[in-house]
């Protein structure tokens, strides 16, 4: 599509569109023709919920999730456990722990796992603000994706904490609750046949 | 599991065919370059959702065309059905719909469709380097076994970022003993598979190569890792030490030189080494005896007898035989045959079903009642 039929000041919206994640040109066009129909207090909405959030959001500086006041709701919490710590790759999987109501403890937000393909190594993640944190801590349990780069993190971790006497645990894997074992994939169960336990 | 139809829209040398085939033996006949290969190397792709030929999609596609659409209608021996249908452009990539659903990884339908392919290219596998005898075997069980692929696929991943891993500076130990648990992990589920299938397959190729030969001679397969497992030893420490034994070397070398993407399997023929000792006719003896024994074993696992592809492979061998073993394996699953000259099927009688023959040319097929 040639798009330097637009007027500038269009043309600039859709560029901006064009630059978010998941948003092509197609799209960024719709987008934009659609903010010129929406009525003026809409539009503003908008414009200033994204500025609000740069200007409000920032990383907690103690587990680096996503806050607006700094440390972060769940650090200061006085009812949550600060011996124990949760390690997670990004903010989102904070959230979905959270819905969870089942874990008390502490966050840590790594920023992503080891990968030499996408030039990560150890130093590029939150590893050395996560030593630093260990001092009263019991427990730190890795939650991070079964990937091969999440599970060579893990391991890589372990080998970082164990030796200072801090228990390490990872998330069981297995069958999603609720399901038939029919429609589970063979993967699945036999992953989980083989971490089976005894009851 | 038999193919009852396919469909194939803009698929190389096809612009728009439908095929129904029957079970037992279907002939494809028809002159050199006229698309018989062309069907096989598509249902080959529906099985395992790429071609044999090539790596490259594009090279599938119709001339000038953008995109290629593969279709086939398959029944278990229980009945059931399933629908697999793949599309192909450079634009979309590939997708894959079983059922009518669509599937996300390939990994979790691979298995589904168990075939064998016979093509004159395999005789690779006993003449060529151990990469083409480690890719027979990865085919074989990944169709065999769905935690194998998975294994394999996170096997060769750990062993890709590791290998880059390896050419850095200044390089932490820690970090790479890290990859070593990842690759040991995943390669000892692959190494394990292996040894079980290798000493199962020399069981059914002894049978099959004295049945083709006719005569007294003994073969052989021995799996041949990068490292020795003594009796009683634990696999998952020997695969560790070893990788501790050659890190010197890894680091000059940036590079993995231990693990089961440097192994190999050894064919021997009377005692001997086939790849230095086999003749020609030996060798093909050989690659049959190991393709059957590939059918037999997949069927004993997924209790399914597998769709068998022989492409142009009776030329100037004694086929007699041959055509004895495909005769008898008729009568438990479905065979495809690609050949220049059907005169010889045609002859041949004592059929349990008559083989149903079809004239391919120029990328048009036509069912033959007699030839």
């Amino acid at each position: 599509m040639k798009s330097d039929i637009f007027p500038a000041t269009l043309q600039d919206l859709i560029e901006e569109f064009n630059k978010l994640p998941g948003i092509g040109r197609k799209t960024a066009t719709r987008l934009a023709i659609h903010i010129l129909k929406v009525n003026p207090e809409e539009a503003r909405a908008l414009a200033q919920a994204i500025i609000r959030v740069k200007e409000n959001i920032r990383f907690c500086s103690v587990c680096y999730n996503i806050t607006e006041e700094d440390p972060c709701p769940i650090c200061r919490d006085p009812a949550r456990n600060q011996r124990q710590i949760c390690v997670v790759e990004d903010p989102t999987d904070i959230m979905m722990i959270e819905n969870t109501h089942e874990y008390n403890g502490v966050y840590h937000v790594l920023g992503g796992t080891i990968s030499p393909l996408d030039g990560i190594g150890p130093e590029d993640l939150r590893i050395k603000e996560l030593m630093k944190r260990l001092d009263n801590v019991d427990e730190v349990i890795l939650a991070l994706n079964p990937s091969t780069e999440g599970e060579t993190t893990s391991i890589y971790l372990s080998k970082l904490i164990k030796p200072l006497g801090i228990k390490v645990t990872r998330l069981a894997r297995g069958i999603p609750l609720g399901s038939n074992l029919e429609f589970i994939d063979e993967l699945t169960l036999s992953k989980a046949l083989r971490s089976r336990q005894e009851i | 599991m038999i193919l009852q139809s396919l469909a194939l829209t803009n698929f190389r040398n096809y612009r728009e065919a439908k095929i129904d085939f029957q079970e037992g033996v279907n002939v494809l006949f028809g002159r050199n370059g006229q698309g018989k290969t062309n069907i096989l190397e598509s249902i080959y792709y529906l099985a395992l959702t790429k071609s044999f030929r090539t790596s490259n999609d594009q090279n599938l596609i119709y001339y000038q065309q953008d995109f290629f659409r593969i279709q086939g209608d398959f029944k278990t021996q229980q009945g059931r059905l399933h629908r697999v249908a793949i599309a192909y452009s450079p634009q979309e990539g590939k997708r894959l719909q079983h059922n009518g659903q669509r599937v996300g990884r390939f990994a979790d339908y691979i298995g589904t469709v168990p075939l064998v392919l016979l093509a004159p290219s395999d005789l690779e596998i006993s003449q060529g380097g151990p990469h083409y005898r480690r890719q027979f075997l990865d085919i074989m069980l990944s169709q065999a076994s769905k935690l194998y692929l998975h294994h394999l696929i996170q096997y060769r991943r750990a062993l890709k970022q590791r290998n880059l891993l390896l050419q850095q500076e200044n390089l932490e130990t820690r970090l790479l003993e890290s990859w070593d648990d990842a690759l040991v992990q995943h390669g000892v589920v692959l190494i394990e598979k292996r040894l079980e299938a290798v000493e199962r397959l020399d069981e059914l190729v002894k049978g099959y190569y004295a049945r083709l030969s006719g005569g007294g001679d003994k073969t052989k397969l021995l799996y041949r890792g990068t490292f020795q497992v003594p009796p009683n030893g634990h696999l998952t420490e020997v695969f560790r030490s070893a990788l501790q034994a050659v890190r010197t070397r890894e680091l000059e070398q940036g590079l993995t030189l231990v693990g089961p993407h440097r192994d190999d399997v050894l064919f021997l023929l009377n005692g001997k080494p086939l790849r230095v000792v086999g003749s020609q006719g030996e060798h093909k003896t050989f690659i049959i005896s190991l393709k059957m024994a590939e059918r037999e074993y997949l069927q004993n696992i997924q209790h399914e007898a597998p769709i068998l592809l022989f492409d142009d492979i009776f030329g100037e061998l004694d086929a007699g035989r041959i055509l004895n073993m495909i005769r008898s394996l008729a009568r438990i699953g479905q065979t495809f045959i690609t050949t220049t000259s059907p005169n010889f099927f045609g002859k041949m009688e004592n059929w349990e079903t008559k083989p149903a023959f079809y004239e391919i040319e120029n990328g048009t097929v036509q069912r033959r009642e007699s030839i």
